[in-house]
């Protein structure tokens, strides 16, 4: 995870634009997964980006660098934007994009598989997962997608959600049942 | 040892795939995973999930994206502190002050008392209207006139 020094921040605070250049180049890349994650939308995923980087540069005030790390407060930030924001359409997601989508992946996942029949099989696998996810209630998802997909640990995903850590690992748990339980149905 | 059953389990799971569970509930655990094919079955279908997700595709988002952001991004307000700050030094700066100089020295001669004068009447005027406004509104209002009606009442009684 990318850490930031108190110094951008500062800048960034007394409208140093070159400043929140680089906050925003440093960590659009989480934040647009993250959001592409939780609504499976990669228009819906550019907008809510925009939208949280704004909301950041916005409040930036509010951060205190002494109750936690940047990167926590920033997803806090994302999560309750994605939410607010879902909450407003409240319209039938569609679950998956076409796997001839126009954004190109990143390596990182292609490096693994060097056959092409395998990479389609895990990028299918990959796309029913997400569409599990999609159908999972909003509590559930949360929390998996920053446990599982985002790889927080549980007292981040305390910071991020803001309930108790009992309460998160049973959403977790529940969650992950309700997957295996879905995913086992559709073979 | 605690035999659990299914549900129990299930929700036991997650903490026996991190390893947190404390050495009595993780064989309970893996008691009855051994006689219990359907939540071997989940435990084993958990797995992929946490398998799938951490092999999720990471995309990037478009290469404007950031750019976009950043222009859209409003100019931060100044601080009043700042503000007063420019202030002062635009004052301190030579074309200011000559401007301000000349101004002063210009009505000065133009107006003289003349100019203060009549500043000093509009105010004044503006001020007596504004407070006559205010008296009228206030015994005109309902709230006033009944007051004054309950207290004309309450002497009458007395």
């Amino acid at each position: 995870m990318g850490t930031i020094d108190a110094e951008l921040l500062a800048r960034c605070r007394n409208g140093d634009h070159a400043a929140w250049d680089m906050v925003v180049r440093q960590h659009h890349h989480r934040v647009y997964n993250f959001a592409y994650r939780y609504n499976g939308r990669f228009d819906e995923a550019e907008d809510l980006t925009q939208e949280i980087f704004l909301k950041v540069y916005r409040t930036l005030h509010t951060y205190k660098p002494e109750l936690g790390a940047f990167e926590t407060w920033m997803m806090r930030v994302s999560r309750n934007c994605i939410i607010d924001h879902y909450r407003k359409l409240k319209t039938e997601r569609r679950q998956t994009d076409s796997l001839e989508g126009e954004h190109e992946q990143v390596a990182e996942t292609g490096n693994r598989f060097a056959n092409p029949a395998e990479v389609l099989d895990q990028r299918e696998l990959s796309e029913r997962v997400h569409g599990a996810l999609l159908r999972l209630s909003e509590d559930l998802r949360e929390v998996l997608i920053l446990r599982d997909l985002e790889g927080f640990a549980y007292e981040e995903i305390v910071e991020i959600v803001r309930v108790p850590i009992g309460t998160v690992k049973s959403r977790i748990n529940r969650g992950r049942v309700e997957m295996a339980k879905m995913l086992r149905k559709e073979i | 040892m605690n035999i659990l059953n299914c549900a129990e389990c299930e929700e036991k799971l997650s903490d026996y795939i991190e390893q947190s569970l404390a050495d009595a509930e993780r064989r309970a655990v893996q008691l009855h995973l051994h006689s219990c094919r359907s939540c071997e079955e989940l435990l084993s279908g958990m797995m992929d999930v946490i398998a799938a997700g951490r092999d999720f595709p990471v995309y990037a988002p478009p290469a404007w994206l950031a750019s976009r952001i950043v222009a859209n991004t409003p100019a931060a307000v100044p601080s009043l502190r700042s503000r007063l700050a420019a202030l002062w030094q635009s004052l301190g700066e030579p074309r200011t002050a000559l401007a301000i100089f000349t101004a002063a020295i210009v009505l000065g001669w133009v107006g003289g008392g003349t100019v203060r004068e009549a500043v000093f009447n509009r105010a004044e005027s503006v001020v007596s209207c504004a407070y006559d406004h205010a008296i009228r509104s206030y015994y005109r209002s309902p709230v006033v006139i009944e007051l004054h009606a309950k207290i004309d009442e309450l002497m009458e009684n007395s």
